[in-house]
């Protein structure tokens, strides 16, 4: 086990070597059980009690280790006698990274979690209690809101957050930091996530990941986009090679924008011929006239060039 | 029908009353009764209230259950562009199912069947996106997590207009309706998500399983250049994919494991069957057609495998590994015929002699088929060393390869009569088997070492340093199938091949302070550059800069500010030289401020303002009147203004007031012109326009088990002609009301 702080670490460590039942009789191991903070932490007690985490000491595979309060808040015989509050590790003056390690010493190794030390979220000191309560969230009140989620108030519906023991519902918890994100889903075009269609989570793996962003993949490497646009997933014989290579993002703005299909740009020629002139020539062809002229009704790439993500029979997507 | 006012005022009086009569009846006889149970009927937890969630909610046998369901019915009322207001909201008058929550948990953890059941779902009925979702687990055997969603989409706009054209050639007998329905869509989209975890919390191993449907169908316009005319073809959309996954992960010795095998199999049957149709150029010379048939079969479907494998060694070091493999095939038939006058088949040298036109086009054929593969592997590699308690150094290397192989085998066919003299002359030809390889083939390397200092746990930074290096290799052998062929001479083969490499340098770094107890700042930045430049839209030559501050004094308030700037220059070049001029140069800056305040347990306020700021400047070549425009200027901006406050109040014992107001104004390229015959011509765009909601509802507390809502959102869109020549303004009025029904409701 691989924690952060060296007292914690060597406190919580030592003595995976020789593991105790979370409900033994205190031994010399140090271990009381959870049972006994329950006299002086009713409340905690009691939340942590409801949670999955509190259901290990009866699987089979978690028999005899640590369970319970102390697997994370290391022995407890010594603090339980004297009441000392030293005596016992507390996360509250801990950095996020040395909270997350106690976490990823049980969590680290399946895939969603596999990369956090090396995730945005680690980078910028965005631990796990900073979205999580591991003592179970609140489940909330209900009160009178917008079925647009764009307020914290909205958050406020009993047990959209209790799984996986969020502090609060998506798309709050995110955008409670990624402010800069509200606005977009707030524009005319835009995924459906303040309206609870999506989450944020549907498409970020906010545990990391190797992806940019900390994007998912789609069906092994692809894309997160293509999990639903699987028509635009090809693989096309005649392929539109920025798809692949640069990513939806070079044409589409994912989260919302005022122009419509959610382009970077509200004129597709623009768009287009960004690439498609010849003041840059490496693999975009560029548009001979007259048939391109700007002038025209309908000078728009994508009213011939149809198949724009790729096509099948037309290596200059017309069908 | 692009602009009319619509009086969808379908909830009469007597349709209220009715809908609420039905829905109180519905939700009253909804209320459950409590289960029996051998301790007898325990006080419910509403009487206690307590600082711990599980405390609410009412008891059910061994469980607890916590509940709503929000029933109710919706007015609408449309003023303006109709087909706008669809695209962007699409919400109708009707019953809806506002949104429903459902938490059973077992009271001590030992739940038979399952220890917590959650089931969530909103905007069912007259919403254009429903979902619902649900999750229930038993620890020691396993978790059940689904989801079900659904989204109408409606899209006719005009904003895909040219903002560039004049109305004036005769040839153009259509009304100024520049584009509206070229890519109309009224279709749906339906998800699903599956998944099974046998012992979801053995440590040992997890085995997964799950399936994936999606399906979109629907009818879409799209647009065909065919014959010398455009036509606008209503098509039926019919795709769906199914994606099946089974899986395990746990633990081997000191090895955490995760292995994965995926088959997703897909399917389009879209089509196109009409009959007679008009070309968009309605010149009586010019091309129709009296019939068109299109059927485009594809089936593809993906073979994906990944294994991901991660240890800690002696306490110090992670390893992760990750290989994830993919298999991507398609296979599809193109058959399409036709029928038409004067068309032109453009097949070089067909048919012979005088005039093509007018014709009779007695039969058009294209018969494509073809397949494509894409195999592709990704590999991943990471390394934490934790040098000391507070120094962290990694290493995160990448490798992606994926080679595209596509094969397309194309037949035409086509037999036009035309009148010769004083007789008519059919003549037919065909091109058969003419054969086109298409491969594309790329390569990234990417490294990124960084390491992260922990001061204490007030202060921390990072820094580091990312490679990468692509390599895209296109090529092409065979016939050219943009073409129809021709007759003299005869179709040849070509090929052809490009190579582009580049490698990118990038260094970031950043900082998390937190000053004072409250009061957080996070702050990082990376500055990238490339040799070379792929498409010119993405990110070869940039600084990316992200400040943010949150200052919490109490629970109960906090502010927060932040500033992204993103700066991305990719300079081009010609024949070789470097001309900075002839690059593109994006610009943007998000500024986003916002406070919430809960100073009590009756009130709450949430307040924001964005702005965010858009420069692009690209140089391009165009065409415009004819005149080929060899150093052109593209430019697009956004200055958009958003601004939202929330509120709710408890007014009285029984009475609540949500109140809300939100709003998105771009003021786009502001009073800058496009000018596409200068010189240096300018082709300037935005999206200049104002998007506003305000909302109120009030809910009524008629009993601890009911609420009734009056609720009232307005919409008002309005951009400016710089859009398009006709702003699709719009302003809707979506009253409405609704029942809430609680089941352990807590206060």
């Amino acid at each position: 086990m691989w924690v952060g702080s060296g007292r914690t670490s060597e406190a919580v460590s030592k003595e995976k070597d020789k593991p105790k039942l979370a409900s033994a009789v205190s031994d010399d191991s140090g271990y009381v059980g959870s049972d006994a903070c329950k006299d002086c932490h009713e409340d905690q007690s009691k939340a942590f009690s409801h949670t999955s985490h509190a259901q290990l000491s009866t699987i089979r595979s978690w028999k005899g280790k640590v369970t319970g309060c102390e697997s994370c808040h290391g022995p407890g015989k010594a603090h339980s006698e004297e009441g000392d509050p030293a005596k016992i590790i507390s996360f509250k003056n801990k950095s996020s990274k040395e909270t997350s390690e106690t976490c990823l010493s049980c969590h680290a190794g399946r895939e969603e979690h596999n990369n956090f030390r090396r995730g945005e979220h680690w980078r910028n000191d965005i631990g796990c209690t900073d979205c999580h309560s591991t003592h179970s969230a609140e489940t909330g009140k209900n009160v009178a809101s917008s079925n647009v989620f764009v307020a914290e108030a909205n958050a406020q519906k009993p047990g959209f957050s209790m799984v996986k023991l969020l502090r609060t519902s998506e798309p709050q918890l995110c955008l409670s930091c990624h402010t800069e994100v509200k606005h977009q889903f707030n524009l005319p075009s835009h995924h459906k996530v303040l309206e609870g269609a999506m989450k944020c989570s549907d498409c970020h793996n906010p545990h990391g990941g190797f992806e940019l962003k900390q994007t998912r993949l789609a069906t092994g490497a692809d894309a997160a986009c293509m999990k639903c646009h699987a028509d635009k997933q090809g693989p096309f014989a005649f392929e539109h090679a920025p798809v692949k290579t640069e990513g939806c993002s070079a044409c589409h703005t994912p989260h919302g924008s005022a122009n419509p299909r959610l382009l970077t740009a509200s004129r597709v020629p623009q768009l287009c011929l960004t690439c498609h002139s010849v003041a840059h020539d490496v693999g975009a062809i560029e548009p001979a006239g007259p048939q391109h002229n700007l002038n025209a009704q309908y000078g728009n790439c994508t009213n011939c060039h149809i198949k724009i993500h790729g096509s099948h029979t037309s290596p200059v997507f017309f069908r | 029908m692009h602009s009319k006012t619509t009086s969808i005022w379908s909830a009469t009086a007597t349709q209220l009353v009715m809908s609420l009569l039905l829905l109180s009846s519905v939700t009253l006889a909804q209320q459950p009764t409590p289960s029996p149970t051998t301790q007898g009927p325990k006080q419910s937890a509403e009487a206690k209230p307590s600082s711990s969630g599980v405390e609410a909610g009412e008891d059910a046998g061994n469980y607890t259950i916590i509940s709503s369901i929000e029933l109710g019915y919706r007015g609408l009322q449309v003023v303006g562009d109709l087909n706008k207001y669809q695209s962007d909201l699409n919400y109708k008058a009707g019953p809806r199912l506002f949104d429903s929550s459902f938490l059973m948990k077992s009271r001590d953890g030992k739940g038979r069947l399952f220890d917590s059941l959650l089931i969530t779902s909103s905007g069912w009925g007259a919403d254009p996106h429903g979902q619902m979702r649900m999750s229930v687990e038993q620890p020691k055997l396993y978790r059940f997590d689904a989801s079900y969603r659904r989204f109408k989409y409606f899209r006719f706009l005009n904003s895909f207009a040219n903002p560039n054209w004049v109305f004036s050639p005769a040839s153009f007998s259509r009304p100024p309706n520049p584009t509206t329905g070229e890519h109309g869509t009224n279709t749906q989209m339906q998800l699903g998500d599956f998944d099974l975890t046998i012992l979801p919390k053995d440590e040992r191993i997890r085995i997964n399983v799950g399936y994936s449907p999606e399906r979109y169908h629907g009818p879409a316009f799209t647009n065909y250049h065919a014959g010398g005319n455009e036509f606008n073809l209503l098509s039926q959309v019919e795709s769906r994919a199914r994606d099946f996954r089974i899986g395990a992960d746990g633990k081997l010795g000191p090895i955490g494991f995760s292995f994965l095998q995926g088959f997703r199999i897909f399917r389009d049957d879209s089509s196109i069957h009409l009959g007679p149709t008009p070309g968009i150029n309605l010149n009586t010379t010019a091309a129709s057609l009296t019939s068109f048939n299109r059927d485009e079969p594809v089936r593809g479907n993906v073979n994906y495998m990944r294994f991901s494998a991660h240890t800690l060694l002696a306490r110090k070091l992670d390893i992760t590994a990750r290989i994830v493999h993919s298999n991507a095939t398609t296979r599809f038939i193109f058959a399409e015929s036709f029928t038409g006058r004067n068309w032109n088949p453009r097949i070089t040298g067909w048919p012979p002699g005088p005039a093509v036109t007018p014709n009779t086009l007695n039969l058009g054929q294209y018969n494509i088929t073809g397949n494509t593969t894409r195999p592709t592997t990704l590999g991943d590699f990471g390394v934490t060393l934790r040098a000391t308690d507070k120094l962290r150094i990694s290493n995160t290397f990448r490798v992606e390869n994926f080679e595209i192989d596509g094969f397309a085998l194309f037949s035409d066919f086509f037999s036009i009569t035309r009148v010769v003299g004083s007789t008519s002359r059919t003549d037919t030809v065909s091109i058969g088997n003419l054969d086109a390889h298409r491969t594309t083939r790329y390569r990234k390397y990417q490294n990124t070492f960084e390491g992260d200092y922990q001061f204490n746990p007030r202060y921390s930074i990072h820094l580091g340093y990312r490679y990468g290096s692509r390599r895209i290799e296109e090529s092409f052998e065979g016939f050219n199938l943009g073409s129809n062929g021709s007759l003299t001479p005869p179709p040849v083969r070509s090929s052809s091949s490009e190579v582009a490499q580049n490698h990118t340098h990038a260094f970031f770094g950043g900082f998390k302070a937190r000053p004072v107890k409250n009061w957080t700042i996070f702050f990082d930045a990376e500055r990238g550059s490339a040799d070379n430049v792929f498409t010119r839209i993405g990110n070869y030559d940039y600084t990316n800069i992200r400040a943010k501050s949150r200052y919490a004094p109490n629970k109960k308030l906090s502010f927060h500010l932040a500033l992204i700037t993103k700066n991305n220059s990719n300079p081009s070049e010609i024949a070789g030289v470097s001309l900075q001029n002839f690059g593109v140069d994006t610009r943007s800056r998000i500024f986003t401020s916002s406070v919430d305040w809960t100073p009590t347990s009756d009130v709450s306020f949430s307040t924001g303002y964005n702005y965010h700021w858009v420069n692009s400047d690209a140089a391009l070549e165009y065409f415009f009147n004819s005149v080929r425009h060899l150093l052109g200027r593209s430019q697009f901006y956004v200055r958009n203004h958003f601004f939202y406050v929330d509120s709710i109040a408890r007014l009285h014992p029984r009475v609540t007031l949500y109140s809300a107001y939100r709003i998105n104004k771009d003021n786009g390229q502001g009073s800058r012109l496009a000018d596409p015959t200068g010189t240096p011509g300018t082709l300037i765009s935005s999206y200049p326009m104002s998007f506003q909601s305000p909302e109120v509802r009030l809910a009524f507390k008629i009993n601890r088990r009911l609420d009734w809502n009056l609720g009232y959102q307005y919409y008002n869109y309005n951009e400016s002609a710089l859009v398009g020549p006709r702003p699709q303004n719009y302003h809707a009025h979506l009253p409405y009301t609704s029942l809430r029904f609680y089941f352990g409701r807590r206060e």
